[in-house]
């Protein structure tokens, strides 16, 4: 029986789901400079938000993720302006516990809310799947998959040659330089937090069809939102993409062929972390510049 | 207040502390005795964040001593001062090879390595039931001796508390601060930070492995998810940061504070999953935005401008009028 | 007649060193002025209290009738104050065309960026060959007028242009004095700090020495070159004929 196919299927659908996850990660990373551990519970919050339009009104969660996405833009603007300006020019250690503490409010908030019971959106798609000889692609995996391909692609373009999108690529690589060009910095910064958090809404209601939803979530999705972007190279979004695909092979290639695999695949994130943190810290597409 | 004072008084609550595990009082007991674990995990944490090294993932250390104390206890049939002795080397030896590993890492890239560690520690046992009884977890088969426990966890919070006065005074605390603020000065300033780097994780991991071994025979059961509990990791940051982060008090005040309202949200809401941490997630991120110094933070300031009213000369009209505001301003 | 920038008594500092201690000059419409200084004596600070990158402590800053002081540093370059900074500041991961993209991104500028473009690229043929080139690939002299260019995008109204020499060979500098007189000749108003007080000399009508954190001495261009201070100061010789030589 020949695995190497379907794990190649595997790997590939997973690496374009986890770059839509970590996306807004890399971006905040880049733009702002600021560590953010609530990134997991915009993805969860997602998730949830396409779960209960599905399970109340029916709704698909692809038709209902550009209106998610608006409803994450906003939260992410008025959430950076009212609690994380202020901890901007903290100390970092401010800023960790800022981030995690707010992360810890939104998972509880859930919790209570909904129970930690495992849900997930169920679209006729779920339950359908492509076969290619030996090789089943599940659909709604396609589907995720191309949706992040497309939000991707769209946030490559934007930032190449949208007005705004260039200015978040100045900032982020000389913040007094972009002043001086007459860029409203601050705005820019909560500008992209709203991004930021729109991708990761985006990717939880892929995620709502794919995996199980739980209030947790978004604390699993931590260390390898991390583990990627610091695999990737800090700040770089080219990297972000990189660090998505190999975790995902990574994780894949274990599930697959180690004993047990699929449980161990959890940990492999945290082996990508470390043997990235030892190796070569500033990740693949970062630069050994000043830390 | 005059230093003899402060001491008797010292004294006579160091001697009561360690006299309350005698009292025959479960509630009391039990009370006391979580307060000693928080007491010595906040401790530990702040030890760490003296040093510019933040902990998201204090529960490894805890979960570490709960299986090393298992063992010793189910495997070994050990007394448990000698499980505890197990718990404190785990710990150590976890803590050391982890600092090794991420010598050269600062701020988030450190705190998020001991995020990683804490879960890759977790799915570790998960994976592993033949050591670890994975999921099912190992129960402790023997009776649980009380008196033994609660003692030991007095004692244990007691020499912490000593022990973190104690560093205050000396070059070590000094080196760790200078290290937070930035270790490329401290550099320079002749502070190699290695070393001191592996003391402080080294003895944090230790204490905090103590008390999780405590807390293991207390619950004589763990699991994975118990072992490598989140809360611990929450609570191991909140109790120092709204006590008073870096200073010798604020955990201890901390620790109290999170035990009682851990328990009146129990009293209030029930066990519902969720409250607590929430109202804790909301302490943590008040505490950040309004009152980064925390009880002790608010007493010297509190303190600090009754003294600076009394203590300005007569100033030019237009300066002294603020001065009196501000001290009338509550 | 008012000038197009007033400032009066102006302080400023970094955290508790004071660097300016009551700085005034004027600017008025059409005229390049000079802010000459050696290491040190605050005509980078001036320059990023003008462009807002940092607040001051003390005195008033009117330009166009108004004061500055309200307007945030993103107002002021919609407001035609543009500051071309010290090192140039160029992106370097970003090519020639985007960093002057960039240097159009204000309102006042973006409806007029085909034709900044093309007369940046008049000015300055290098970067129009070089356009998409990434500019931290670019020579010093290059990203200098990368730099200008960049500044000129912006449609501004007064040029601020911090020690536009540095680091430049004495050619390159020759070459980037040309471009600043050919830029004050479409009747932007300039200020220009240097070190480099030849030079500056050659293009600006006016000059202020800036010593101590205080204007010390002021006056025509003609005046201060000539004049026992500058010499002293930035010169180093008194001979009148060798500094003619020097500038040419």
């Amino acid at each position: 029986m020949n695995f190497i196919g379907q794990a190649l299927i595997d790997a590939i659908l997973l690496g374009g789901i986890y770059t839509l996850m970590v996306m807004g990660l890399a971006l905040s990373f880049g733009v702002i400079r600021i560590i953010n551990f609530m990134h997991g519970e915009a993805i969860m919050l997602g998730a949830y938000g396409a779960y209960w339009a599905f399970a109340l009104y029916g709704v698909d969660p692809l038709l209902v993720l550009p209106l998610l996405m608006m409803l994450g833009a906003a939260a992410g603007y008025v959430l950076f302006k009212t609690t994380i300006a202020p901890v901007l020019n903290a100390p970092h250690e401010n800023q960790i516990l800022l981030t995690f503490g707010l992360g810890l409010i939104l998972t509880n908030v859930a919790l209570i809310l909904w129970t930690g019971n495992e849900r997930s959106s169920n679209p006729p798609y779920t339950f359908a799947s492509l076969n290619f000889g030996d090789i089943v692609v599940p659909v709604s995996r396609l589907l995720g998959f191309s949706t992040a391909a497309v939000l991707i692609g769209a946030m490559f373009i934007w930032l190449k040659y949208g007005e705004l999108g260039r200015a978040s690529r100045a900032i982020a690589q000389d913040r007094d330089a972009a002043t001086l060009m007459g860029i409203n910095v601050p705005h820019m910064y909560a500008f992209s937090f709203g991004v930021s958090t729109a991708l990761a809404v985006a990717s939880g209601a892929i995620c709502s069809f794919i995996f199980a939803v739980t209030p947790f979530m978004g604390f699993d999705m931590l260390v390898k939102g991390f583990a990627i972007v610091i695999l990737g190279g800090v700040g770089s979004v080219i990297g972000a993409v990189a660090g998505s695909f190999l975790l995902a092979f990574a994780e894949t290639a274990v599930a697959y062929y180690v004993p047990n695999g699929n449980g161990w695949s959890e940990a492999v994130a945290f082996g990508v972390l470390f043997l990235t943190l030892l190796i070569r810290p500033y990740g693949i597409a970062g630069r050994p510049a000043a830390g | 207040m005059p230093k003899v004072v402060v001491r008797v008084f010292l004294l006579i609550a160091s001697v009561a502390f360690l006299a309350l595990p005698f009292i025959n009082s479960p509630v009391l007991n039990d009370l006391t005795f979580r307060i000693c674990l928080l007491i010595m995990v906040a401790i530990s944490w702040n030890l760490m964040a003296n040093a510019g090294l933040i902990s998201l993932g204090h529960s490894a250390f805890w979960g570490v001593g709960c299986y090393a104390t298992m063992f010793a206890a189910n495997l070994f049939a050990l007394p448990l001062i000698i499980g505890l002795l197990f718990a404190l080397v785990a710990g150590a030896l976890i803590g050391l090879i982890f600092t090794l590993l991420t010598a050269r890492l600062r701020g988030f890239f450190f705190a998020i390595c001991t995020l990683g560690l804490s879960e890759g520690l977790r799915v570790t046992s998960l994976m592993l039931p033949d050591l670890t009884g994975g999921a099912v977890g190992m129960f402790l088969n023997q009776p649980i001796p009380r008196l033994e426990v609660f003692v030991l966890a007095a004692v244990g919070a007691f020499l912490c508390i000593v022990f973190s006065a104690f560093l205050t005074q000396t070059r070590f605390h000094f080196a760790c601060r200078g290290m937070r603020n930035h270790e490329g000065a401290a550099q320079m300033l002749g502070v190699d930070p290695r070393p001191y780097r592996l003391a402080v994780v080294g003895l944090s991991a230790a204490m905090t492995s103590y008390a999780g071994g405590l807390s293991a025979i207390y619950g004589a059961y763990i699991d994975p998810s118990i072992a490598f509990d989140l809360r611990v990791t929450v609570q191991s940051q909140i109790a120092p940061i709204i006590g008073g982060m870096y200073t010798v008090a604020g955990p201890i005040i901390g620790a109290f504070v999170i035990v009682v309202l851990a328990d009146q949200t129990r009293v209030l809401f029930g066990s519902s999953e969720g409250i607590s941490q929430l109202i804790f997630g909301i302490i943590l991120v008040l505490a950040i935005l309004f009152m980064p110094k925390g009880v002790v933070g608010l007493w010297e300031r509190w303190t600090s401008r009754r003294v600076a009213g009394s203590n300005t000369p007569i100033q030019h009209p237009l300066v002294h009028p603020k001065v009196t505001t501000a001290e009338r301003t509550p | 007649m008012s000038a197009l920038l007033s400032i009066a008594g102006l302080k400023a500092g970094y955290d508790d060193a004071a660097v300016l201690n009551g700085v005034s000059l004027d600017v008025d419409e059409s005229e390049v002025v000079c802010l000459l200084g050696a290491n040190g004596a605050g005509k980078t600070t001036t320059m990023a209290v003008l462009s807002g990158l940092i607040s001051s402590t003390g005195g008033t800053i009117t330009y166009d009738g108004r004061d500055l002081g309200q307007l945030r540093p993103h107002q002021r370059v919609e407001a035609g104050i543009v500051l071309a900074p010290e090192g140039r500041k160029v992106f370097p991961d970003l090519t020639v065309e985007e960093n002057l993209l960039l240097g159009s991104f204000t309102h006042r500028a973006r409806s007029m960026r085909a034709q900044k473009f093309s007369e940046v690229y008049g000015l300055f043929p290098i970067l129009a060959e070089r356009r998409g080139q990434y500019a931290g690939l670019m020579s010093g002299g290059e990203q200098q007028m990368l730099a200008l260019g960049r500044a000129l995008m912006a449609n501004p109204r007064l040029l601020l242009l911090d020690e536009p020499s540095l680091g430049l060979a004495p050619k390159i500098v020759l070459t980037v004095f040309d471009a600043i007189r050919r830029i004050a000749q479409s009747k932007i108003s300039i200020l220009l700090v240097e070190q480099n007080a030849y030079a500056a000399l050659s293009v600006a009508s006016r000059g202020y020495v800036l010593r101590g954190g205080v204007i010390t001495s002021h006056g025509s261009a003609n005046r201060l070159r000539n004049s026992a201070e500058v010499q002293q100061a930035f010169i180093g010789r008194v001979h009148h004929t060798d500094a003619n030589v020097a500038v040419r």
